[in-house]
């Protein structure tokens, strides 16, 4: 019996909960004053970019110096897409040099943004060596976020700061679990209702998609990724030489590796710079990719999803023609 | 007492399979290692240039016999290169290479081989020149095909002088060009690897041969130089030297 009317009452306050959020939704959201969403492949990194977004964020601007305090993030939806978005708190696991993984979680806020309503999360920060990422969640698995071990291409902001060590100390707050409720907004009015969506639903659900468009980033941003190393036999200005990149990572995703600098890739006349290469690792994440530097100097090797950096040097090239010297040939 | 005589009997018998295990090892190192050829002239041939100064060595090992130094510059102050021929194949790498100023026979493979770490990475081409001085002809072949035959002067084998276009497989080491008009090289050369055997110790910077322009062009085709290859400057200019890259083979036949 006791049973049953804790079913009942939960059914009831399921279906009260679902009305108001499906009003308050609905007040999210006017087809009239909200956009459809654009088409296309668009990544976190590009939410704002592509118009999908506005955001404010607290304290402004992030930095290196916001360990104890509370971060907060405003997020406006600027079309009729629904996002899945997530505000993520780390802290070290490990003394040594930061930002390095695995980190550990100290406070995740998982949450939608339907259409164009405006949403506030706040994840505390620890008071130690700490990385805040601000995420396009929808492809990011509830295990990678505990890990701390997804790609950049969800990335919308991140900072990184702290110089204490975290040492073994529990971190600062447990985590929140996501809420399904949505913040009050400053919305305009509404019409037409719009489907909600699950904050916490799995991977793969509606939304933006994630490109394999290696995206640059900072440092900090990198994850999953634990080395990037390169080996090349005297490359020359001029000569084909090649070079193996080995890429260690954890994701599931094969990372893209870009060689840049020596006067790689095809050459842009407007902006007078050279593309570099760009080629996927394979299973065992070793390429090896030929190279014909145009330039001495340094190749710096990157790979998406990687904070480390590797270089291959280029020697100046070598002399097999002579001008204005007179031969001594025979005859 | 006992237990001293047991463990001086095992050291004894350990220094014996000892000494027959380096026997065994310093036997190993004489057999010959395998190696396999990498270039085939006119469709796909490797060079590389020489980066450590060094010696080339009669059988891929250190303990063989030096051959010849392996020299960074050649006279006219490019950079030195080699002809690959083959690689050893499993273990260090060795390569069996052409070297300037030595003689292989047409058809033949130089004898030559030095450790990788002494060159660059390998270059590739894909032309070849061929010779014949029977013909005078010069025939210029690009993957496999033939780009174009033109005749040539080549050296004087008469009784009067004898300095002969010397046959065997070479390669083009430089490319020259920017000389004082009307001169007996033409406008445009290509170094050899090759040398004249009779003006090796008396010509300046060791009797060098290379195929050039000529300012007598009525001599060609003809046996009329002192070793070198000549052309005709149109030939030269247009046809062979801006399509020629260094490393590519030469058969003087």
């Amino acid at each position: 019996m006791k049973r049953t009317l804790t079913v009942l009452s939960l059914t009831l306050l399921a279906l009260v909960g679902s009305l108001g959020l499906a009003s308050s939704a609905s007040a999210a959201t006017t087809p009239a004053n909200c956009p459809a969403a654009p088409g296309g492949l668009i990544t976190g990194s590009e939410f704002v970019s592509k118009g999908l977004i506005e955001y404010t964020f607290t304290p402004d601007p992030w930095s290196a110096n916001m360990g104890g305090q509370t971060v907060t993030v405003t997020v406006t939806g600027k079309t009729q897409q629904v996002l899945d978005l997530a505000l993520l708190s780390y802290q070290s696991k490990k003394p040594g040099a930061w930002p390095a993984w695995p980190q550990q979680l100290v406070d995740n806020k998982r949450f939608a943004v339907n259409g164009c309503e405006t949403v506030t999360r706040s994840v505390a920060v620890a008071n130690c060596k700490y990385q805040v990422d601000f995420i396009d969640a929808n492809s990011v698995t509830s295990d990678q976020i505990d890990s701390a071990e997804f790609s950049i291409f969800p990335l919308i902001k991140y900072a990184v700061g702290g110089t204490k060590d975290c040492g073994d100390t529990p971190p600062p707050t447990t985590t929140t679990p996501p809420t399904t409720t949505t913040p009050p907004t400053t919305t305009p009015t509404l019409t037409t209702p719009t489907p909600l969506t699950p904050v916490d639903r799995p991977v793969g659900g509606q939304g933006t998609t994630t490109t394999t468009t290696p995206t640059t980033s900072g440092a900090g941003s990198k994850r999953a990724c634990s080395s990037v190393a390169a080996t090349s036999y005297r490359a020359r200005v001029g000569l084909t030489s090649s070079v193996v990149v080995r890429v260690k990572t954890t994701s599931k995703t094969r990372p893209t590796v870009l060689l840049k600098g020596a006067g790689l890739g095809t050459y842009n006349r407007k902006t007078r710079t050279y593309s570099g290469i760009r080629r996927k690792v394979n299973s065992k994440g070793t390429v090896t990719i030929k190279i014909k530097p145009r330039k001495s100097g340094r190749i710096r090797i990157t790979a998406t999803g990687c904070a480390k950096v590797a270089g291959v040097s280029v020697a100046k090239k070598k002399k097999t023609a002579t001008n204005n010297v007179s031969p001594t040939f025979t005859g | 007492m006992h237990r001293k005589i047991y463990v001086s009997l095992l050291a004894g018998i350990a220094l014996i399979s000892a000494s027959s295990v380096f026997g065994a090892t310093s036997a190993s190192a004489a057999t010959p290692r395998k190696f396999k050829e990498i270039s085939t002239a006119g469709k796909y041939s490797q060079w590389a240039f020489v980066e450590k100064k060094g010696y080339a060595y009669a059988s891929p090992s250190k303990s063989s016999e030096k051959v010849a130094r392996l020299k960074l510059k050649t006279f006219e102050k490019t950079d030195n290169l080699v002809y690959v021929e083959a690689q050893t194949t499993g273990g260090s790498i060795w390569y069996r290479v052409r070297l300037p100023g030595k003689v292989t026979p047409v058809g033949q493979p130089a004898s030559a081989w030095v450790p990788r770490s002494a060159l660059g990475p390998l270059q590739a081409v894909r032309t070849h020149i061929k010779i014949n001085r029977e013909s005078r002809t010069l025939t210029f072949i690009k993957g496999g095909r033939t780009i174009g035959t033109y005749p040539v002067g080549v050296g004087r084998a008469d009784d009067g002088q004898f300095t002969p276009t010397p046959a065997g497989e070479y390669y083009v080491r430089m490319k020259m060009s920017g000389f004082a008009k009307g001169g007996a090289y033409g406008n445009h050369a290509l170094g050899l690897s090759a040398t004249s055997e009779q003006l090796e110790k008396s010509w300046k910077g060791g009797g060098f041969i290379g195929i050039h322009g000529t300012n007598e062009p009525g001599k060609i085709p003809g046996a009329v130089s002192h070793g070198c290859v000549r052309m005709k400057n149109t030939h030269m200019d247009k046809r062979l030297f801006p399509k020629v890259p260094v490393g590519t083979p030469v058969t003087i036949e």
